[in-house]
């Protein structure tokens, strides 16, 4: 198992490595010049090129990398025009606010997702199977930013139940009670899609299993419905739904852009609408970079979970 | 239940388990798929029983029936099932949980999917040790580990912390005959359980089972479409074709003098050493019929080389016509009565 995981952790370093030049290949691809956004069109020839100059922008593409992995190690993202911050720091103060969010749709996703999942597959073909088969249908059909438009105008504005936006009353001072009734829409607007994928994936690998031959083994040695399906069918059904769930881990920091710009939940996400509707390449860059290093994270937390729940894998 | 009947169940050679006019379909209605029809079978304490024939026969169905156990779809359509007495098919879902394990006792044919790959090979012997029987984990652990024993996996403790993959093809086999006699079955059902292993582990594993039933007093059930796998371990056989018993016998006098031309057909099918007539096999021509599309009259009748008119429209009963009882046989030529009368006075003689 322990080098399973190393083995699988020597594996990232590649993919990082191709990461950073993708963000850095990014900027090049983008059209504009950024001297332009800074400055202005009012500004003077001299004045562009002085910046462009000090952005080293003039310098070929590959010098431009070299400083740019340089200045990446040592935790130097550029300067976000935006918010005329580091781009580090805006990130970092915004990445904990993202990552509150995701974390909590994911698990409402995943707790909702395979118990509906598993409750579905264990009656196939019933009403309540049939029922849950048309609510996926429903999740997966809605765009988020819909769904959250919609849980706004039933829960914020007719019922007047929860706040619309924000992470914190105005007026202040709501503490943990009011972040939680702050985070409800848009932890639901987000977890929506990923829930009816999971649930349909635990129902659908749960039906693959149910049917094996150790499960018809335990049943003739007396072993109780619930246990069957709890200890011997979900556990063999469980790496395919941890591939989905880590899989929708990835998918929710970028919905977390569009949910997050609905409820103005101050993230990553946000960030990362402002930089682009603003052309803010180097917040754009290091946005894209930190959501595709925590993708690959969770992608090898999520094979070392997988390995977990089949020995057979750590072997191999 | 009349008096004669109870004390007849309840007598040491009585039967322990018993099926009677058996029958399971697959869906409702109108297009309900009649897979077993009308089987009847019997097993005595500590007797072992044969259940032979062709794949898609039935015989995995009604043993799978009898312990309630028939996959989607598939129900008892008639028919009772008796465990010393008790109908099997009348007991609630809790009560039925008791029978399995304790009563009567399954081995699959293929021990590396019948072991949850997920599980430590002692994790799920333990189980229904420690959450049904109320066990200590020590207790079952130590129990897990004379199971091994006595089933012979050598290093039982630290077999006991493997994985099914870990093991051979011979070891997980030992090892599902092991869960499957943790709970002292009356009556163990070994279904095909040699089928996915070499020949020399075969020969191993059924003389373990012979031994471990006479051993622990079991009655057995083995299902095979090998007759030479029942050869030597079983005391009767039961034919079983498209879904019907066509024979049963005891071992030695079906293989000697068989009656039903199925039955005939099978035993010219095996390769025997040293038997110079049989240097080509014989293979059965044909195939069994699809439950589908079932066959007017007796199911074996297209295959058969006896066949009279009366087989293509009336369905035989299983009678016995020459022992009056022993040795029942559902065919109307009845072919093999003459030789097989003559042997047995020759061999009076």
């Amino acid at each position: 198992m322990l080098s399973f995981i190393i083995h699988r952790a020597l594996q990232i370093i590649p993919v990082i490595f191709g990461v950073t030049l993708a963000t850095f290949l990014l900027a090049q691809i983008i059209p504009g010049d950024p001297a332009d956004v800074l400055l202005g069109s009012m500004a003077t020839e001299e004045a562009r090129e002085q910046l462009r100059e000090s952005l080293g922008l003039n310098e070929p593409v590959y010098v431009q990398y070299a400083i740019y992995l340089q200045k990446l190690v040592q935790g130097d993202l550029g300067q976000s025009f935006t918010f005329a911050q580091p781009v580090s720091q805006v990130i970092l103060e915004r990445l904990s606010n993202t990552a509150l969010l995701a974390i909590a749709a994911i698990i409402l996703a995943s707790v909702i997702g395979v118990a509906a999942g598993t409750w579905a597959a264990l009656k196939p073909g019933s009403a309540r199977d049939q029922g849950l088969s048309v609510v996926v249908l429903f999740f997966n059909s809605m765009p988020s930013f819909w769904l959250g438009l919609v849980l706004i105008l039933i829960f914020g504005l007719h019922l007047r139940l929860l706040p619309v936006g924000g992470m914190q009353s105005v007026t202040g001072g709501g503490g943990v009670l009011s972040l939680m009734a702050h985070m409800v829409l848009p932890t639901i607007t987000l977890a929506a899609w990923s829930l009816a994928v999971i649930a349909r994936m635990t129902r659908s690998s749960i039906l693959d299993v149910i049917n094996s031959d150790y499960i018809r083994t335990a049943r003739s040695r007396g072993v109780g419905e619930a246990r069957i399906v709890l200890r011997h069918a979900l556990p063999n059904a469980m790496p395919a739904v941890i591939t989905v769930i880590g899989m929708q881990m990835g998918f929710l920091l970028s919905g977390a852009v569009l949910t997050e710009t609905v409820f103005s939940w101050p993230g990553i996400g946000l960030a990362m609408y402002q930089a682009i509707s603003t052309r803010d390449i180097p917040l754009i860059q290091g946005g894209i970079l930190v959501i595709a290093v925590a993708f690959v994270l969770i992608n090898f937390a999520v094979d070392v979970l997988y390995a977990y729940f089949n020995p057979k894998i750590s072997v191999a | 239940m009349t008096m004669v009947e109870q004390t007849q169940i309840l007598s040491p050679t009585g039967p322990v388990l018993e099926l009677r006019g058996l029958g399971v379909g697959y869906g409702r209605g109108e297009n309900v798929l009649q897979v077993v029809h009308d089987v009847s079978l019997s097993v005595a304490r500590g007797e072992a029983l044969g259940i032979v024939g062709e794949s898609g026969c039935g015989k995995s169905q009604t043993m799978l029936a009898a312990l309630r156990l028939l996959p989607r779809g598939g129900r008892v359509t008639s028919g009772q099932v008796f465990l010393e007495g008790r109908n099997l098919l009348e007991l609630s879902e809790r009560e039925m949980r008791k029978v399995r394990g304790g009563g009567i006792a399954l081995i699959s044919q293929d021990a590396l999917t019948a072991l949850n790959p997920a599980m430590t090979i002692g994790a799920q012997m333990a189980e229904p040790m420690v959450h049904y029987q109320g066990m200590t984990r020590a207790a079952a652990t130590k129990r897990c580990t004379e199971l091994l024993d006595l089933v012979g996996i050598p290093g039982a403790a630290a077999r006991l912390r493997s994985y099914p993959h870990e093991l051979s093809g011979g070891m997980r086999q030992r090892a599902l005959i092991a869960m499957a006699i943790s709970a002292n079955p009356k009556v163990l059902i070994a279904d095909e359980p040699t089928t996915a292993l070499d020949v020399t582990t075969q020969s191993q594993i059924l003389r373990l089972i012979d031994r471990l039933r006479k051993d622990l007093g079991m009655a057995l059930i083995l299902i095979t479409h090998d007759l030479g796998v029942v050869a030597g371990v079983t005391d009767r056989v039961s034919v079983l074709y498209a879904g019907r018993v066509v024979e049963t016998a005891e071992t030695q006098t079906l293989f000697e003098s068989p009656r039903h031309p199925y039955t005939k057909a099978l035993l010219d099918s095996i390769a025997r050493l040293g038997d110079e007539s049989s240097e080509r096999l014989r293979p059965i021509p044909g195939l069994p019929p699809d439950p589908n599309n079932p066959v007017p009259g007796c199911p074996f009748n297209p295959r058969c080389s006896h066949v009279v008119p009366l087989c293509r429209s009336v369905l035989p009963e299983l009678e016995d016509r020459v022992k009056g009882g022993s040795h029942p046989v559902r065919c109307h030529v009845d072919p093999y009565v003459e030789p097989a009368r003559r042997l047995a006075s020759g061999a009076a003689r």
